[in-house]
């Protein structure tokens, strides 16, 4: 399964996406992304809109078709690392 | 040479200590005597004077010499460099009235901020941001290669771009006037950044910033190109958004393929990675604003724009959460009370808004 790192959001309206195959990483990452997906809200995406940032971008993490904004989570420290790699490949 | 009010001038003193005294006299009046009275005590050095005034007077006089004098409404700038951190608003480089700098990005956010600063203030009597005269902090050269330019409720940032696909945003004169412009929709109407609403908050950003750009290019409705970012986004024939025709700003770009932007209802989008399409679905009122400044012909601001800038700071018809409906009826209350014996005005707005269906 594939982890999908997306940035929206920005006075262009473009996104950037980067993803990563899980399967051949760690056992216990795999579970964690697992754990953090399926213990998420239902309408998750909807917390930016209180902010005072216009145009600002927005990271969010996607997996199994559910996305949730990456300020929302608590990654572990190998997901934090992960995250960071995808931020260097993310792409129009 | 007398420097106050001529009237003052000739009527003798012992004239003006009988007026400031008549108790008959409306409260103005009375007001403008005692001030008279005030200017010519001092010029004639007439001090003991003030022990002769009623208490009513004396209160008058000593509240006008409390009184400040009316502070001299100006723009007020200042920019800031990064330096290429995620820093703001960094280090100072250029502020209010100092001469341009070698950083060309300094330069044209400064001049820019000023260019939107007098469109809002001698177009609308607004005086920045919050009509109080907020000075306009920007910070240039943020972060890294960074694409992008944002107001994050105090300050505009913008980024120098990657260099392959898009240049400084610093750039164009409408990305600056659309990042203001959500400070002033911020003071105003302050439009929840969601869905419909959020929309709207991006569309009145992006008409406002044309309309700053058409103003100091002096182009009226008909000749302007209603471009947003052309010189942001690198390549001739590429923008980023058009209010002409949205959907069309840029076709087949090597890296971003086809401008999604949709112009009329049937093509809204629920893009929940942008809080429910708000870069999206702007195109549909951007369309709406420019039909109808073509219908009605002339600059953009003399009349559309004023009916849209009504509405933009009508905090009672225009709800945080308003709807396109929501503001198309504003519009429409706006047009009717600024061009009352100009119905065109309100007809081609509602044949705007109708053609984008928003019915
Ligand atoms: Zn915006």
């Amino acid at each position: 399964m594939k982890l999908k790192l997306i940035e929206a959001g920005k006075f262009s309206g473009l996104k950037k996406t980067a993803e990563e195959d899980l399967d051949h990483l760690p056992q216990e990452l795999q579970q964690h992304v697992e754990n953090i997906f399926s213990a998420s809200s239902e309408q998750p995406l909807k917390v930016h809109a209180q902010s005072a940032y216009r145009d600002k971008e927005k990271l969010f993490i996607e997996y199994n078709g559910k996305a949730l904004p990456i300020n929302a989570v608590q990654p572990s420290k190998q997901l934090e690392a992960l995250i960071e790699k995808l931020k260097s490949k993310l792409h129009y | 040479m007398c420097k106050h009010q001529p009237l003052s001038c000739i009527i003798p003193p012992y004239m003006n200590l009988k007026l400031a005294n008549n108790e008959k006299f409306e409260k103005k009046l009375l007001a403008a005597h005692v001030s008279s009275f005030t200017l010519d005590a001092q010029i004639r050095g007439r001090r003991k004077a003030f022990t002769r005034l009623n208490p009513q007077s004396k209160e008058i006089v000593a509240l006008a010499a409390l009184k400040k004098p009316a502070k001299k409404v100006a723009v007020s700038r200042e920019v800031y460099t990064a330096g290429n951190k995620q820093v703001q608003p960094g280090t100072l480089v250029r502020k209010e009235g100092q001469d341009v700098v070698k950083d060309k990005d300094v330069n044209n956010v400064y001049d820019a901020a000023g260019y939107t600063w007098d469109f809002y203030y001698s177009l609308f009597g607004r005086n920045s941001i919050d009509n109080k005269g907020l000075k306009l902090i920007q910070t240039v050269h943020y972060g890294k290669k960074y694409d992008n330019a944002f107001w994050d409720g105090q300050q505009m940032i913008y980024g120098d771009g990657d260099g392959k696909i898009f240049d400084s945003f610093t750039l164009d004169v409408d990305i600056i006037g659309h990042e203001l412009t959500h400070g002033v929709v911020q003071y105003e109407t302050n439009l929840v950044y969601q869905d419909q609403s959020g929309a709207l908050n991006e569309s009145l950003a992006d008409i406002f910033g044309s309309m700053i750009k058409q103003r100091v290019l002096n182009q009226d409705a008909a000749s302007a190109d209603w471009l947003i970012g052309e010189n942001v986004l690198r390549g001739k024939q590429y923008a980023l958004r058009s209010l002409k025709a949205p959907g069309t700003a840029y076709k087949n770009h090597p890296d971003l393929g086809t401008d999604p932007q949709p112009a009329h209802m049937s093509g809204y989008t629920n893009d929940p990675f942008d809080n429910g399409g708000v870069h999206l679905n702007s195109g549909i009122t951007n369309h709406a604003f420019y039909l109808a400044c073509t219908e009605v012909g002339g600059y953009s601001w003399e009349k559309v724009g004023k009916v849209w800038y009504a509405a933009m700071c009508d905090k009672k018809g225009v709800q945080p959460t308003a709807s396109f409906l929501d503001f198309k009826n504003a519009t429409l209350t706006h047009a009717d009370k600024l061009f009352k014996s100009e119905n065109t005005v309100s007809k081609a707005i509602k044949k705007a808004w109708d053609s984008v269906g928003v019915e």
